[in-house]
């Protein structure tokens, strides 16, 4: 049996390994990079059978993290790595290599540059890895900046954006979020004398001016990562013109760091000093909620709409986790899990398209009609991202409006305001995808997505199905 | 078991769906038919036996919340499935027999959903059974509407009442703190936001049931098969809005005003289908305003008499439906001919067809009346004596007058096929089992007689034949105009206004400008500094010490 101490160290290694391993594949003559790619899926895999086999090992009854380990960094100052894991972490870490799986079947037949994105990207995955399993405070903020730099790299070589200063102001304010994090981290080292387990500091009584900046900064920095206003602009104008698929999905995965900060971080019993600031940032987020859906909706790129609607919806998240209540956060986790495979498909399939449609050179207005296959899955997505009960996205939008409507009827509304026309933004794509009568290419050898992408588009499908009956469905079957 | 049934309806649905068959489509068809037939025999016996057995089961638990799935029967949930079940049996009669029928297996299985979230919204006990069912049920019929035009309507109206619907549920529960069904009363006296809840409740219903100012979903169904249509208006979310309307009847006493409103949605909904069912051309559409004038009368007795909605329900669909059955078999006899512009004298030909739509026609009204005029007896005469009046301007203009059918239709012309009159003859003896032989029934029949006679022979609604030919009417969709002037237009203007302000002028000109600008000044400013001088060096000096005497004052 496989001795735990080291299970979760291993979840951060193994994309690891997997990386020098893609770095050694070798391409094929003709360019194509089977062994590349095969090497990375086989990682994800791997750390996917591993990952479900730490959710058989804990109890995931029991509050606080599991199968904790801890390693000595250094003696003076006495600095200690621990890891563990939760329900929580386990649920992120579960999504993000399915995405990650999706991803790169979905640039499967992309061969430009491809070994260098699988290798960045399995440096980020591991670095993600690390930054969800972390139990202190060191080993967060460590991993929490380290996965930008695989980011920053992949954005630079495979971003397409036209204007370079986007992704350096991206880079910059991202760091001023850092700097700010690193300075919260050793005020709270110097103030604990030693090491500081992430539970025990949202547990901890700060002196009134320390709370103030030790809590503003870690605020900032973690809300550099979310799209709220005003920093929504920065990371639309990185996002919003990403066209690698890969990419994109690593992108969106940045504010869910910020947003799993937050859950972390939050103490469980809010200081005062932060009261007037709690009010200040939902107010803040629902008008970037309302503001950002109102552009999506006008804005007739896809990729804007799908970035409206991930940034609504990690704003909608957010607001949940403010409220600080147990039930809400279980519930974000679950959708959370669903909401990454949508987003996900949904980007990736719009990639489909997008190529497609260079290839061929025609509209994509009613472009849907000539791909049954995609058709089906594509719908399915849509129809579960809008928030029908197709997914664990369901019950979650029923907690998380039911807490804001009752706490204040008017942000409450201005978030159900935003979910609608962002839905709407999203369904009008899928019907303008789909209008048979705009189509106009009917001559053109077209190219559905392969049986087996399809195979794997049905169980994604099924996933996010089971997780709407039970979210940890996959504990009880395996 | 009927817990068994119920699960067969689904799993029957799902893998009817998933698993096509492109050879003996049509054999597989008639086994779900048989199927089908056999769930029906089963639940019909169940009401006559009266099995009530109790199943309830744990779905999804989170630490204080706990969400049972209840699929217990009682008399009126019976009374409120049967209707719709004998409907959907028929419906997949039709589709078997019917050689035109588009996709016929996959029709035949999504009514075998249908019926099962019909099921799971019915005997639903709790606000999140409630909704889930409601909004599965609207997915199901998403996917049986074949047409893009008309998909893509129906799901945005149908996607907004379910939200509405969703919103007042979370409501409830943030304020209620459960989601037991029954509660839903106490929110009169510890519930916040009274006004909000009916307003949403009032507009997630009225699109539900298609009425007034929300119809116009349905009449884009229009190209749909005529057997699809029938089954969306009377087996669809119409029937849903109404069982809603019966299940969260609590709302209402929440505000003084939502049965008024639902009265003058009613009636609006009445004249509406009144005036498409007068002017327009399509017969489809005339069968969506037939479809109309029974919701807004069934929707106006509902709220006389909320305890009698498996009753209303019951009369108004059979009656609904035989006459959309009468209009089927007219469209299926003339060689598929849409426009009502495009018959008449099919009397020559259609003799028997004649006679059998009239007997058929007084069944069912007979059973209309017997059934609902307990309730209001004015109501029901004005619906029956209204239904009197346009079937008989209706049949003067199919039957009667000149011919307008080219040669080929009318050559084809002969008595509807045997599984319509199957179909009606079923529907016609359900009714006449209702038929009472009495005073009352036998003035009902007089004065509808003289009032379809009246209609048919003297035909005073002559002039309106002209508007056939008037294209505004014909294509006229007010509300889809208002509400894109009203909702849509100003959210593309806000959104541009927005991005305009806000991304471009605020942040891009504004914020990005004078940092690029301050932090240029600064790097020349030092640029300035950094020379071997007196003057800097004194500068640079005075600056170490302000810092120095900062930290010093921080420090203390």
């Amino acid at each position: 049996m496989l001795n735990s101490f080291s299970i979760l160290s291993l979840i951060v290694a193994i994309p690891f390994l997997g990386m020098l391993f893609t770095l050694a594949a070798k391409e094929a003559e003709n360019g194509k990079t089977n062994n590349v790619f095969n090497v990375a899926v086989f990682a994800v895999i791997s750390n996917i059978i591993m990952i479900l086999r730490v959710f058989m090992l804990v109890k995931l009854n029991e509050p606080g993290l599991h199968l904790i380990e801890k390693y000595n960094w250094m003696k003076k100052p006495n600095i200690d790595i621990i890891f563990g894991v939760d329900v929580l972490s386990l649920m992120m870490l579960l999504a993000i290599h399915i995405a990650f799986v999706i991803g790169f079947v979905g640039i499967r037949n992309n061969y430009k540059k491809q070994k260098t994105l699988m290798v960045f990207s399995l440096l980020f995955l591991s670095m993600v890895n690390g930054f969800f399993i972390s139990g202190d405070i060191f080993s967060f903020y460590m991993f929490f900046e380290a996965m930008l730099i695989p980011q920053f790299l992949l954005l630079g070589i495979f971003g397409n954006i036209k204007r370079k200063e986007y992704i350096n102001r991206f880079f910059v304010y991202n760091m001023v979020g850092a700097i700010l994090f690193f300075t919260a981290v050793v005020l709270l080292f110097n103030y604990h004398k030693g090491s500081l387990g992430l539970q025990q500091l949202s547990l901890m009584n700060l002196s009134n001016r320390l709370e103030y900046f030790i809590w503003g900064a870690i605020f900032i920095s973690l809300l550099s990562r979310i799209p709220v206003w005003p920093f929504h602009y920065w990371i639309s104008s990185v996002d919003s013109n990403l066209r690698n698929p890969m990419v994109f999905i690593i992108s969106i995965i940045i504010p869910l760091t910020g947003l799993y900060g937050f859950i972390r971080f939050l103490p469980q019993t809010l200081p005062q000093v932060l009261d007037i600031v709690i009010l200040l940032l939902q107010i803040i987020s629902v008008i970037t909620m309302l503001f950002i859906s109102l552009i999506g909706y006008i804005n007739k790129d896809r990729q804007y709409k799908l970035f409206s609607y991930i940034t609504v919806y990690y704003i909608m998240y957010l607001l949940g986790v403010l409220t600080g209540k147990e039930d809400i956060l279980l519930n974000i986790v679950y959708s959370l899990f669903s909401y990454l495979l949508i987003v996900t498909c949904l980007e990736i399939f719009s990639y489909y398209l997008y190529k497609e449609q260079s290839e061929h050179s025609v509209l994509d207005d009613g472009m849907l009609c000539a791909y049954p296959r995609l058709s089906i899955v594509y719908g399915f997505v849509t129809l579960a991202a809008v928030g029908l009960p197709l997914s664990s996205l369901f019950m979650s939008n029923f907690l998380i409006l039911s807490n804001l409507l009752a706490d204040n009827i008017q942000m409450g509304i201005i978030m159900l305001l935003a979910i609608i026309i962002v839905s709407c933004a999203l369904l009008n794509e899928f019907f303008r995808l789909r209008d048979f009568e705009k189509w106009n290419a009917n001559g053109v050898e077209i190219k559905d997505i392969n049986g087996k992408y399809f195979a794997l588009m049905l169980f994604v499908c099924f996933c996010l199905m089971m997780s709407f009956v039970k979210p940890l469905w996959f504990v009880f079957v395996f | 078991m009927m817990i068994n049934n119920i699960f067969a309806l689904f799993f029957i649905g799902a893998l009817g769906n998933i698993f096509l068959l492109k050879k003996a489509e049509r054999l597989f068809s008639f086994f779900l038919l048989l199927v089908l037939g056999g769930i029906s025999y089963a639940f019909i016996s169940g009401y006559i036996n009266a099995d009530y057995a109790k199943y309830s089961f744990s779905w999804l638990k989170y630490l204080d919340l706990e969400v049972k799935v209840d699929l217990s029967f009682n008399k009126n949930l019976y009374q409120l499935f049967i209707p719709v079940l004998i409907l959907s049996v028929l419906s997949v009669f039709l589709s078997v027999f019917n050689p035109k029928e588009e996709k016929r297996q996959q029709f035949i299985s999504q009514i075998f959903l249908s019926l099962f979230f019909y099921l799971l919204l019915l005997t639903s006990q709790n606000l999140f059974q409630l909704i889930v069912a409601n909004s599965l049920f609207s997915v199901v019929i998403f996917c049986l509407i074949n047409d893009i035009d008309a998909r893509k309507k129906y799901a945005f109206y149908n996607f907004l009442s379910d939200i509405s619907l969703f919103s007042i549920c979370s409501l409830f529960y943030a304020y209620l703190n459960t989601l037991n069904i029954n509660a839903v009363e106490l929110y009169q006296k510890s519930g916040a936001h009274k006004d909000l809840v009916a307003i949403l409740f009032l507009f997630s219903l009225s699109i539900k049931s298609g009425l007034f100012m929300f119809h116009n979903q349905f009449y884009d169904m229009s190209v749909l098969t005529f057997n699809r249509l029938n089954y969306v208006l009377y087996c669809g979310t119409p029937t849903i809005g109404m069982v809603l309307l019966y299940k969260l009847s609590g709302i209402l006493s929440i505000s003084d005003y939502a049965e008024v409103v639902i009265k003058i949605l009613a009636l609006g909904t009445f004249l509406s289908g009144l005036f498409n069912v007068f002017f327009k051309d399509n017969i489809k559409e005339k069968a969506v305003g037939m479809a109309q004038l029974s919701w807004g009368t069934s929707f106006y007795l509902i709220l006389m008499a909320p305890d009698k909605i498996m009753h209303i329900i019951f009369a108004g669909s059979f009656l609904g439906y035989l006459l959309n059955l009468v209009l089927y078999s007219i469209y299926h006899i003339s060689s598929y001919e849409q426009n009502i512009s495009k018959m008449g004298g099919f009397i020559k030909n259609l003799k028997l067809s004649f006679v059998l739509y009239m007997l058929i026609f007084f069944c069912g009204a007979n059973l209309f009346w017997q059934i609902c005029s307990p309730i209001s007896l004015v109501v029901c005469a004005i619906y029956l004596a209204t239904l009197g009046l346009v079937l008989g301007y209706l049949f003067h203009q199919i039957f009667l007058g000149e011919i307008h059918a080219d040669e080929r239709v009318f050559a084809l012309l002969k008595n509807c096929s045997y599984a319509v009159y199957i179909v009606l003859l079923i529907l016609g003896g359900i009714s006449v089992h209702y038929v009472k032989p009495d005073m009352h029934t036998g003035l009902l029949n007089a004065g509808l007689f003289v009032i379809f006679l009246l209609s048919f022979i003297v035909y005073p609604f002559k002039r309106f034949e002209k508007l056939y030919q008037n294209e505004n009417i014909q294509e006229i969709d007010v509300f889809e105009d208002i509400f894109d002037f009203i909702i849509i237009t100003p959210i593309r203007i806000l959104g541009r206004i927005l991005w305009l302000l806000v991304d471009f002028i605020l942040i891009e000109r504004t914020i990005i400008n004078t940092w690029n600008a301050v932090f240029s000044k600064f790097l020349s400013l030092l640029q300035k500094l950094d020379v071997s001088s007196l003057k800097t060096s004194i500068i640079y000096v005075v600056l170490s010490f302000a810092a120095l005497a900062i930290c010093l004052y921080v420090g203390k």
